[in-house]
């Protein structure tokens, strides 16, 4: 018998999230990530003068349903086994910790990509019926979106190995971006795209990344060229921090 | 060959509290060697160190190799944590599929482990299993890949009666077809005709390494089960001549420090009637207390 290939060490993974009620955090991401497209066009269309600008914020409208979902998901499926037990059996059959780590990463990457593609998918139908023009920058957006929530889901994964709890991983996964950061830029009175020490915070740092390459006069306030590389630096950064984590606590003391 | 698993200079500490000071041992081939201790002698520990579950001072080797390094982890060695480790929510058929699946197995693996150990009919989630069925559900995911090494933590706890001779049945022709066992167990009276070897690990350190015949001679204390038809007079008489006396269950004395003969004598001299003289062979739970010492 030889060493698993990471394809099937990938498989073992969604294999063993069965059980897990998984699937009610999914559909009910979809069905949210459906109805957050349709609903922002159904807020512009109702304006007689709704033009590719309007439209485009549907486009960018990117599923928070999907965010949150992924949140979900490594709560229970990645932090989940370390509270009854259940990673042992990865770590026994898979003892080196970083192909463990990253085998583990991908069904809950895929998943999160897959949620984020419905998001879009429903977002360009609700341009489509706004400015059919507006498809023009879907293309761009879509990528930079399913990016996004591929970094997230990365994130999220980690966060979820690092801590090794479901309630801290879905707290801080779900809080930190969708609450307390806006929560900070609103108090501050500052506008988070526009002053780069805010990109400094993860949340914000994706979401304006994902928000940059889809043009000047398409979307609302983002980012210009010569900001992306911090941008990008930020991401990276909180990445290389979220998987260094992930990595130093799979190796170190283990629960019981 | 080297030995199955060779265990040198553990050291673990858990809250500044010394678990694991040293501890060394082999395991050989074609054996089942008995990891025994009182509760917190550090075994659990030592078995987690082992398979990589756990981070420490010391070197613990499979084949002669560190289990991280090990080509097929699965295919080499088995093991039975103390907990199952599974989603209550799951069944056990997909427990085990996704065992199959990480050790590179088809999932025809995971039903022959199902049928191995009684559990081919049992359709329910995890969290409605007996702790008995439990147990079987972590020996069939130890035994899914046919290893060469097994470590089983407690394999025997909730077993019934029908399942623990079933185990040590399969414990047995496993280790004659030259597979490599250690099993901890506290049921050691039980378990002693399993046990081809022992390693009884002590306050963190190991206290005895060898065959359990031998752990049986060097701790051995023969006792004699007496009956008379007046047990107080009879055990003070035999305090006097310098034995130890314990009451057991029912009107009978264990002596220890005086054989069969040298108590008829004085039972003689006393002139009281001996209606029971007994004399036990050292049982392994026995010798284990003599060797570390009654557990409060």
């Amino acid at each position: 018998m030889t060493r698993p290939r990471f394809r099937t060490l990938a498989a073992a993974e969604l294999v063993a999230m069965r059980g897990r009620r998984l699937g009610w955090a999914v559909v009910l991401a979809a069905a949210g990530s459906c109805v957050g497209g349709l609903a922002m066009a159904a807020l512009v269309l109702p304006f007689d003068a709704a033009s590719a600008i309007e439209a485009s914020t549907v486009v960018v409208s990117r599923g928070s349903a999907a965010a949150v979902a992924v949140a979900v998901l490594a709560a229970l499926a990645v932090a989940g086994p370390y509270r009854d037990g259940s990673w042992m059996h990865a770590a026994l059959a898979v003892p080196h910790v970083g192909r463990r780590l990253a085998a583990g990463a991908v069904p809950a990457v895929g998943v999160g990509v897959g949620l984020g593609a419905v998001a879009i998918a429903s977002a360009a139908v609700g341009a489509a019926l706004v400015d059919a023009s507006a498809l023009r920058a879907l293309p761009v957006a879509a990528a930079a979106h399913l990016g996004a929530i591929a970094v997230w889901s990365v994130w999220l994964v980690c966060l979820a190995h690092a801590t090794r709890s479901p309630l801290a991983t879905l707290g801080i996964g779900a809080g930190l971006p969708l609450v307390a950061e806006p929560a900070l830029a609103g108090l501050l009175a500052i506008t988070p795209v526009a002053d780069a020490r805010w990109w400094l915070l993860p949340g914000i740092a994706l979401r304006s990344l994902a928000e940059a390459p889809v043009g000047e006069g398409v979307v609302l306030d983002g980012p210009s060229p010569a900001q992306l590389p911090l941008l990008l630096a930020s991401v990276l950064g909180w990445t290389a921090a979220a998987a260094l984590a992930a990595w130093l606590r799979a190796r170190g003391a283990q629960p019981r | 060959m080297r030995e199955a698993i060779e265990v040198a200079g553990l050291t673990a500490a858990f809250g500044g509290r010394t678990v694991l000071d040293g501890v060394a041992f082999t395991v050989p081939w074609g054996a089942v060697t008995g990891f025994i201790g009182v509760n917190g002698a550090g075994k659990t520990t030592t078995l987690r160190r082992i398979v990589g579950l756990e981070a420490g001072g010391g070197v613990a080797r499979v084949a002669g190799m560190a289990y991280a390094d090990l080509e097929a982890p699965a295919a080499m060695l088995g093991c039975c944590p103390d907990v199952l480790g599974a989603a209550p929510g799951q069944t056990a058929a997909q427990h085990l599929d996704a065992l199959a699946l990480r050790a590179g197995l088809d999932r025809g693996a995971a039903r022959r482990a199902l049928a191995e150990v009684g559990l081919s009919g049992v359709d329910g989630r995890i969290r409605t299993l007996s702790l008995g069925q439990r147990r079987r559900l972590a020996i069939a995911g130890a035994l899914l890949a046919e290893p060469r090494v097994l470590v089983l933590d407690e394999p025997f706890d909730g077993l019934d009666p029908g399942g623990r001779r079933w185990l040590s049945a399969r414990l047995r022709a496993y280790a004659d077809a030259g597979g490599a066992v250690l099993l901890s167990a506290h049921a050691l009276d039980e378990a002693e005709p399993l046990l081809d070897r022992l390693v009884c690990l002590h306050a963190g350190a190991v206290r005895f390494e060898g065959p359990t015949e031998a752990f049986l001679r060097a701790h051995a204390a023969p006792v004699v089960l007496v009956r008379s038809l007046d047990q107080p007079r009879l055990a003070r008489a035999l305090q006097a001549a310098g034995a130890v006396v314990h009451r057991r269950s029912g009107d009978a004395l264990a002596v220890r420090e005086l054989d069969a003969p040298a108590i008829a004598r004085v039972a003689a001299r006393l002139g009281v009637l001996l209606t029971e003289l007994a004399p036990r062979r050292t049982s392994l739970s026995d010798a284990f207390a003599a060797a570390v010492g009654a557990a409060p």
